[in-house]
């Protein structure tokens, strides 16, 4: 039984760059800190690499570039880069609860067969449309 | 073989791999962390995958012989573009994209998909036909399916000149399956919601039926999506 892993987080992002900052900062308030922040961006246009590079200045982030768009070959490419022996992903337009990475180390500790750890994907309030609650009742993953 | 579009898993705990004859569980790809080793092993995601990536590849690390383990303590809160417009592209995108995870992990037959009653069982069909054949011919067989067989038959009979009793005999099954499909849209206590609801329901069904058939073209197949028939 191993007692602590090496977490990569990947993000995978294309042109969310306003969306992107407040993934980022729950990521650096986890109550167990990420080992490396990857941040994947597929071809964006709207300056996300300069958003990035700004946020570099006080946050450790690596930074990669997928020319060829697709979540996959994104995911993929944060994928082969990663140092982690474990590898969590989240997208660009969600954020992270504080236990998020506390609570999916637990079961790759304490279960060497556990391939993948999924978690509870809620809506983000932010507003209370019809749509919105259509998602929420439907999809139990939003 | 995975055939549903929407996860089911809602219990902390395993995914009991071996229960799943028809389909296979599967975690967002906003909220998954994998064993890099696992990945790696199952082959990374899948490139030619649009939609479903995330389903396509939990499925194959089951495949390698890993366990899969949900954590609702896991958190992540999701944003979502919630116009109409996106709302009617993204049900289109799933079900235009569906038919190829189909494809790459299913035989070729026909086969027949009947939506279960009770869906407390992770899987929501049951598999009524399975024959092989040189063609694929896949059809689920929900309630929204029936209901819109339904109209086009009514239409059908209007343009036919039919008489008034045949239509009316159709017009009453129409009404049967549309309280079916709705029901739980119908029971709101709220009245503008429930008319909002079952608009929405209408229209992301007929988005994913619309987009799995043509989707189904592509890879050569006549496919009848599975729809949101009702409460998860």
């Amino acid at each position: 039984m191993d007692n602590s892993h090496f977490i990569s987080v990947v993000i995978a992002t294309r042109n969310r760059a306003h969306w992107l900052e407040e993934t980022i900062k729950s990521l650096i308030k986890q109550t167990r800190m990420p080992d490396e922040i990857i941040v994947v961006d597929n071809a964006s246009t709207d300056g996300t690499a300069l958003f990035i590079a700004e946020l570099q200045k006080t946050i450790s982030i690596r930074y990669l570039y997928e020319e060829k768009k697709g979540i996959p070959f994104a995911r993929n490419c944060g994928v082969k880069a990663a140092n982690g022996d474990v590898l969590v992903f989240i997208d660009d337009d969600a954020v992270a609860d504080e236990n998020w990475l506390k609570n999916i180390e637990i079961h790759f500790i304490r279960d060497p067969n556990i391939g993948a750890v999924g978690g509870l994907v809620k809506p983000y309030p932010i507003r209370n449309s019809k749509i919105e609650k259509f998602y929420v009742e439907n999809m139990l993953l939003v | 073989m995975i055939i549903q579009i929407l996860s089911k898993v809602i219990n902390k705990g395993y995914l009991n791999k071996d229960h799943y004859d028809i389909s296979s569980p599967f975690f967002a790809g906003t909220n998954v962390a994998f064993r890099k080793k696992a990945l790696v092993e199952a082959g990374y995601y899948d490139n030619n995958c649009k939609s479903g990536e995330d389903q396509d590849i939990c499925y194959r690390i089951a495949q390698k012989g890993y366990e899969l383990y949900f954590e609702p303590k896991a958190v992540v809160f999701h944003k979502n573009e919630m116009s109409f417009r996106f709302f009617i592209r993204r049900w289109y995108y799933y079900g235009y994209h569906h038919p190829y995870l189909f494809k790459k992990h299913a035989n070729k037959g026909i086969k027949l998909y009947i939506s279960k009653f009770d869906k407390s069982k992770q899987s929501l069909y049951h598999l009524v036909i399975d024959k092989k054949f040189p063609l694929s011919f896949i059809v689920f067989f929900t309630p929204f399916l029936l209901l819109n067989i339904l109209l086009i038959g009514l239409i059908g009979l209007r343009i036919a000149g039919s008489s008034i009793t045949p239509m009316l005999i159709v017009s009453s099954f129409v009404v049967i399956s549309a309280l079916y499909c709705f029901r739980f849209d119908i029971k709101r206590r709220n009245g503008t919601e429930s008319l909002i609801f079952v608009f929405l329901r209408y229209t992301a069904n007929l988005a994913l039926l619309i987009g799995g058939f043509f989707g189904g073209l592509k890879q050569k197949m006549l496919y009848f999506n599975g729809t949101l028939d009702s409460k998860n």
